[in-house]
């Protein structure tokens, strides 16, 4: 029995990454979940997080911004609104926008989109969470 | 003398403008290349999605999803998405006659407008717009797409419209764009893309988290989004390329009104050396 399985990730507007790797953690909608090879059959929602990979031993982390999963025992399709390698994300920008986002949220006026600001604000934190997380595993 | 020195600045004039259409149409190719990628990118999630939100929902049984309602009464929401700019030949007058025509025809519908052209089409018009977004182009980015994607969720669910209809402008080719009216809500499961192949879900062989009503609510909000972002990317696709076929003819147009100027001109330059020798003859033979 085969150790690995094929992960796959697709996003509307990024190229599809699809590799052979022997765990995942998702951060799955009602909580981070891992996964190995032979997991029984899920689909699941996720919500903004960090994508933990193992392969050939090494980790690698990715932001994924929402969208749901389908684990099968030889493969996990990951299909989400926007995914970025963790040495891909600008952390200038994300804690800009970030803050922005709060600030949005603080002031209550008139015309701020409560839900797009939460959902922006929850994006940007899962940004620089992936970042941090992958600067912690390389020390 | 005076003829001559305007000829000159004419054909100064036209050489510029063909190097700027010839600039335009560059970045007109560039720039189409780019969105059919993201088109070629897209597929395989809109694929995916619309596979798994087809068996899913045959399992739903009768509990029908608040985006798949048909109903029979009700207003209809047209979307018309035209582009910013001009200067791409017929692509927006061919969308703004069809929807002119639509209009005519239900005067009740509910105008919502994305690019600049066709707002102001119909704001010139005085014609009510529900909402209207600029600016979409060239990025169109996934966020503005959730943002539209919302918009007409509210019409479709809260305010109860029949359905929403778009008129985009469909990429057959780099030479062939089409005008085309498409129904983005109710969303009907027997048009989805896909067979249902490249996927086995058979019936208990899931688990769901959280469970299976919130995953196929989600999705079915979610494949929404894929359907906006494809129309979008297919319109800017479109307008670059008929932006491309107009310039390459303005191109061709310039190129054909220098030759004939420059004959103009040399003609006008041999008429006045001619003249001047003929004075010169002249001159010489009375003195004699």
């Amino acid at each position: 029995m085969s150790k690995t399985f094929k992960l796959q990730v697709v996003a509307p507007d990024s190229p599809s990454v699809m590799e052979d790797v022997t765990s995942v953690i998702l951060p799955g909608g009602d909580g981070e979940f891992g996964v190995l090879a032979h997991h029984m059959r899920l689909i699941s929602t996720l919500k903004p997080g960090t994508l933990e990979v193992t392969k050939d031993g090494v980790k690698e982390f990715y932001f994924i911004a929402g969208g749901y999963v389908e684990v099968n025992p030889t493969s996990v399709i990951v299909l989400a609104e926007e995914y970025e390698k963790s040495d891909k994300i600008d952390v200038e920008r994300s804690t800009l926008s970030k803050k922005q986002a709060e600030e949005k949220l603080a002031s209550k006026a008139e015309g701020v989109s409560i839900v797009k600001e939460k959902h922006a604000l929850a994006r940007n934190e899962a940004r620089l969470q992936t970042v941090e997380k992958a600067k912690a595993y390389k020390k | 003398m005076a003829q001559i020195k305007e000829i000159k600045s004419r054909i100064k004039t036209v050489k510029n403008i063909g190097q700027i259409t010839k600039a335009m149409k560059m970045v007109a190719t560039a720039r189409l290349k780019k969105a059919q990628e993201r088109i070629l990118g897209a597929r395989p999630y809109a694929i995916r999605m619309a596979d798994v939100m087809k068996n899913l929902a045959s399992k739903m049984g009768e509990e029908v999803h608040p985006l798949l309602a048909v109903r029979n009464e009700g207003k209809t929401a047209l979307i018309v998405i035209t582009a910013d700019r001009g200067l791409c030949g017929s692509f927006n007058v061919n969308i703004i006659r069809q929807a002119n025509a639509y209009l005519r025809e239900n005067p009740d519908t509910v105008l919502l407008t994305i690019g600049k052209k066709g707002r102001d089409f119909f704001r010139r018009r005085n014609v009510p717009i529900r909402k209207e977004w600029l600016g979409v182009f060239p990025n169109v980015s996934y966020d503005t797409v959730l943002e539209i994607r919302d918009e007409i969720e509210v019409l479709f669910v809260q305010e109860k419209f029949k359905n929403v209809i778009v008129l985009f402008t469909e990429f057959k080719s780099v030479i062939s764009q089409v005008a085309t009216m498409d129904t983005l809500l109710p969303i009907r499961l027997e048009n989805l893309p896909g067979d249902g192949q490249t996927l086995t879900i058979t019936a208990g062989d899931y688990e769901f988290e959280p469970d299976l009503d919130t995953i196929l609510n989600t999705l079915v909000s979610q494949y929404l989004a894929t359907q906006i972002h494809r129309m979008l990317l297919e319109s800017f696709s479109s307008e670059m390329g008929a932006k491309r076929s107009a310039m390459e003819s303005a191109s061709k147009n310039a190129g054909e009104m220098i030759t004939r100027l420059t004959l103009e001109f040399n003609r006008a330059r041999q008429a006045m050396i001619t003249k001047e020798l003929a004075e010169i003859v002249g001159g010489a033979a009375a003195l004699e």
